[in-house]
């Protein structure tokens, strides 16, 4: 039986992202509430978004959870507000690369 | 930071502070001890004791503390946040305030800033140096040696060690003055405030010495039952010499030496036949102990305690320690020891350790931020594994601007380095986690300080994964390039919050698990944080897949701080928008806990028993709710469930009987009338609830499993309270200042059978060679002194800690109460300490009313 090792690494490059859409899924919250139009489709269909962003302790949350993740401290949307927020927000123009 | 950071005016207050002392050494000989301490050479000298203690509401313009005559003797460790709030105090109720800063995050209780001093009195080494270590104090500290700064330090957890050689005065008589501050909202739980941990002294005789942290042992094979050790010292000016290591068992046999010419840093390899592995089964430590020569002279010589394991993860394979596939079954905690705030005594560590080890927790992971070398021996000593954490932020804040993230670009990577320097001796640890729930993680920075972070520890220890706990969004889709990447993943899409960690925590994600499993097949991964409530879905999940290699809940012990995040609501029927929420004051503990303030179980950690094997069959009872109400727990909390059937008042309602069971059957009886026989199906997941009309007598549940039966609970209705019962933790307590006695106090039956829901305020006394340093029950309110020896019960029960006042002999201990036979214990103290007790367990009968059986 070998011991496992974890050497270090040469040195540090960014890695590489690739193009994405917007979606309630699969970006943070604070990417769709830093983008205009995306925000006004979230808060379209999911009007409570509104109010749970404006909470003090949430916003240390926004860059770390997706919409959809709100839904374990109650904000749950339904499944007809996710599917119409993610037709829209998929309309918006394809982002790219690492934040 | 040490030695750095210091400007003009911090040395000026020093000097005022040393004047102060001196001062007072001249005009008031009773509060200045008269034995001043006399420090020969050695490393590792206590230094805990005979320290004066000043808390400073406030600064006068010349940084002097207001009140020069308010000092008092203490000794370490110390925490000022637990002690009461001076009387009058608005609104304060003991330690808790509403006003408090740091609110229901800090658990209501008060910083400030507070004021060290110790004289002391050592002959100036020549070529040698002495150097004062501190294991933590929260959080900024300065420290002066006669009027000289010698020490800054922003991080309250990390230990620091402070050059004194310089400044020590030729008569031999110094003074250490240390200022602590805790200002702000620093924190999002209680820290404590003060030197709260342990402090020593090393005094080298000579130049050349072995480095501080500089010696630990990997192993990196085992085959054939022999062991082979990779051993690394670090010396501090070598120097011409030899560096004489050896290895003793835990029987104190010599197993190996090796001798090598002293350099900076010296490799040895060692090969222990016959190796006894350490594990959480069998925590076996062996001890190396190095010498470092010069002709027929030993210059420095410490001892080093390892464990031989090797620790490795796979997806295929999951966790494997030596060899052997283990199942994480984790909890995190935080630093604070309830009643006794977060004064780090080694006896108040090892008694966490112990409590947790016998509900069938063998790994915990200390939130969020180093933890005590008492903490780490404890778990070396008592087998539990540990991932080590760093950090709760990295750049950006976590709720307010005073926290980490202010210190963070400056002073990570020297905390960093202390964290993995300090522990990487102890074969306890298994993982190092860089951070929790981070703030701008996802962010082009964050990604950069992940492989920063992660780097660093790789470069101070590769022998541990590098692991984070993870919460919400893991990051969009991003692939590292060959230079950055950890072996064997360059090119392969990861997400920015885990692209360069080696094993992934998982905060609150169940949902996603078998999902992120398609998605990363080589992923090992675990739950670094989870609700409670969750505990059977998890595992059952966790048995079966071998990429799930365990869980840690939120939390496995109660906590001082973000108070009120467990528990429950009891909210009308219907009402809009009612549900589980953040409780505010009077509520000053987290109540999420398994195991509750003082030591007790909560409905969780019994069901936890079940679902780990510890017990095959448990009974509670929820308590009856309001006609028109409804209880909903709350995030991290549980139904109220007691292990008891006396609810007077509730006569004919149906109650809830909460069983939960790792039978197939349970057959219930009210005083040996059938009720019902009920099949637990696999859709049960182990848990039944059944309604039965409340009258009092003896409730008793049966579990079978294929028609046998494995398990029978048995809850009484009880009689009035009549008297006070003591039981000590410990048939074998210390004596010394670094002793403590944990005395469990019961309110009981004319039968002795606990009494529940007893309102009564009790009185402990303490007499003899003890004194008594805390008081108090686990009530998740804020209720009172934990300090005045006057106390209200909680369920019951409540918890007096008594401390050694350093020499041998009898303390007694008397509780009394309105209406209720006293109680007296006398315990022996002894001089040595116990260095390793058996698992406490409660009594049968503590379980109000409960008895019973499982095989």
């Amino acid at each position: 039986m070998i011991a496992p090792d974890y050497p270090p690494a040469a040195a540090y490059e960014a890695p590489v992202g690739r193009p994405y859409r917007l979606s309630l899924g699969r970006v943070s919250t604070g990417e769709l509430l830093a983008d205009a139009q995306a925000w006004t489709i979230v808060t379209k269909h999911i009007p409570a978004m509104k109010f749970l962003v404006a909470a003090p302790s949430v916003k240390i949350l926004l860059d770390n959870m997706t919409v959809l993740d709100f839904g374990v401290f109650g904000v749950a949307p339904t499944t007809e507000a996710i599917a119409a927020a993610d037709a829209e927000l998929a309309q918006l123009p394809e982002r790219g690369g690492t934040r | 930071m040490t030695g750095a950071g210091l400007n003009r005016r911090e040395v000026m207050l020093g000097a005022a502070a040393g004047g102060v002392a001196l001062t007072m050494a001249q005009s008031a000989g009773a509060i200045v001890p008269q034995d001043v301490e006399k420090v020969g050479s050695g490393r590792r000298q206590p230094f805990n004791l005979g320290w004066q203690f000043h808390r400073a509401g406030d600064l006068g313009t010349d940084g002097q503390p207001s009140d020069p005559r308010d000092w008092r003797d203490v000794d370490l460790p110390h925490d000022w946040s637990i002690e009461d709030l001076p009387a009058g105090s608005d609104g304060a109720v003991g330690p808790f305030t509403p006003k408090a800063v740091g609110g229901a995050s800090a658990g209501f209780a008060v910083g400030g800033e507070g004021w060290y001093r110790k004289r002391f009195r050592i002959a100036v080494p020549g070529s040698g140096k002495v150097e004062l270590l501190f294991d933590g104090v929260y959080i900024e500290s300065t420290v002066w040696l006669n009027g000289k700064a010698v020490a800054r330090h922003r991080n309250g957890y990390t230990p620091f060690a402070c050059d004194l050689t310089p400044y020590l005065s030729a008569s031999g008589e110094n003074e250490i003055v240390v200022r602590v501050r805790n200002l702000g909202v620093n924190q999002r739980w209680y820290s404590g405030s003060g030197i709260y941990r342990d402090v020593w002294l090393d005094v080298y005789p000579q130049a050349s010495h072995l480095t501080r942290w500089g010696t630990w042992v990997v192993t990196r094979e085992i085959a054939d039952g022999a062991a082979t050790l990779a051993i690394t010292t670090e010396l501090t000016l070598p120097g011409q010499g030899r560096l004489v290591s050896r290895i003793f068992d835990s029987d104190g046999r010599k197993v190996w030496e090796g001798a090598a010419d002293a350099g900076a840093v010296v490799r040895q390899t060692a090969t222990i036949a016959q190796a006894r592995p350490w594990s959480p089964d069998s925590p076996r430590l062996y001890r190396l102990e190095t010498e470092l020569h010069r002709g027929t002279e030993v210059l420095d010589r410490a001892s080093t305690a390892f464990g031989i394991r090797i620790v490795s993860f796979d997806a295929e394979q999951g966790m494997t320690l030596n060899g052997i596939p283990t199942k994480l079954r984790g909890g995190c905690i935080h630093h604070d020891h309830g009643i006794l705030g977060a004064a780090g005594f080694a006896d108040a560590e090892a008694r966490k350790v112990r409590l947790l080890k016998a509900r069938g927790f063998n790994a915990l992971r200390p939130s969020h931020n180093p933890f005590s070398h008492a903490f780490l021996d404890a778990c070396d000593r008592l087998g539990m594994m540990v991932i080590g954490e760093a950090f709760d932020v990295w750049h950006e804040p976590k709720f307010s601007p005073d926290d980490y993230s202010s210190a963070f670009a400056s002073d990570w990577q020297s905390d960093l380095d202390t964290l993995a320097r300090s522990a990487r001796h102890h074969p306890s640890v298994i993982m190092w986690s860089i951070g929790n729930e981070i703030p701008g993680r996802n962010n082009a920075r964050g990604v950069e300080t992940q492989w920063q972070l992660a780097n660093r520890v790789h470069q101070l220890d590769p022998s541990r994964p590098v692991t984070a706990g993870i919460h919400g969004f893991p990051g969009l889709e991003t692939t590292p390039g060959a230079r950055a990447a950890r072996p064997g993943t360059a090119g392969i899409p990861d997400r920015t919050s885990t692209v360069f960690l080696d094993v992934i925590g998982y905060n609150y994600k169940l949902a996603d698990y078998e999902a992120d499993h398609q998605r990363f097949p080589t992923r090992v991964f675990y739950g670094s944080e989870s609700f409670p409530k969750e505990v059977f879905a998890i595992w059952e999940m966790t048995e079966r897949h071998p990429w799930l290699i365990g869980d840690f809940v939120w939390t496995a012990m109660d906590y001082l701080g973000e108070a009120g995040i467990g528990g429950n609501s009891v909210v009308a029927v219907g009402e809009p928008g009612a549900g589980p929420g953040t409780s505010e004051w009077p509520w000053v503990n987290a109540y999420c806990g398994d195991i509750d303030l003082i030591g007790g179980q909560k409905p969780s950690s019994l069901a936890r028993d079940v679902a780990w094997g510890v017990s095959p069959l448990e009974m509670l009872v929820r308590r009856p709710v309001p006609a028109g109400q409804v209880e909903i727990p709350k995030l991290w909390g549980w139904f109220d469930e007691l292990p008891s059937w006396t609810w007077p008042g509730a006569e004919g309602r149906p109650l809830g009987v909460s069983i939960y069971t790792s039978g197939d059957r349970i057959d219930l009886t009210l005083d040996g009338r059938k009720l019902e026989s009920r099949e637990v199906t696999t859709a049960d997941r182990k848990h039944v609830v059944i309604a039965v009309p409340y009258a009092s007598g003896v409730l008793e549940a049966v579990a079978f499993r294929d028609g046998r039966e494995i398990g029978r609970r048995r809850l009484e209705t009880v009689e009035p309270p009549a008297k006070i019962r003591l039981t000590p933790e410990h048939a074998n307590n210390g004596s010394g200042r670094d002793d403590l006695s944990f005395v469990r106090i019961d309110v009981v039956d004319a039968q002795g059978r606990l009494v529940p829901e007893v309102q009564a305020q009790l009185e402990v006394t303490v007499n003899g060679v003890g004194e008594l340093v805390a008081f108090g029950s686990a009530n998740p309110l804020a209720s009172g002194s934990y300090r005045s020896g006057t106390a209200a019960l909680w369920h019951g029960r409540a918890l007096a800690v008594v401390r050694g006042r350093g020499k041998p002999g009898r303390v007694s201990i008397q509780a009394t109460g309105r209406g209720l036979a006293p109680a007296l214990l006398s315990l022996s103290l002894s001089g040595g300490k116990i260095a390793q007790a058996a698992p406490f367990s409660p009594p049968a009968s503590s379980r109000i009313g409960s008895t019973g059986s499982g095989t």
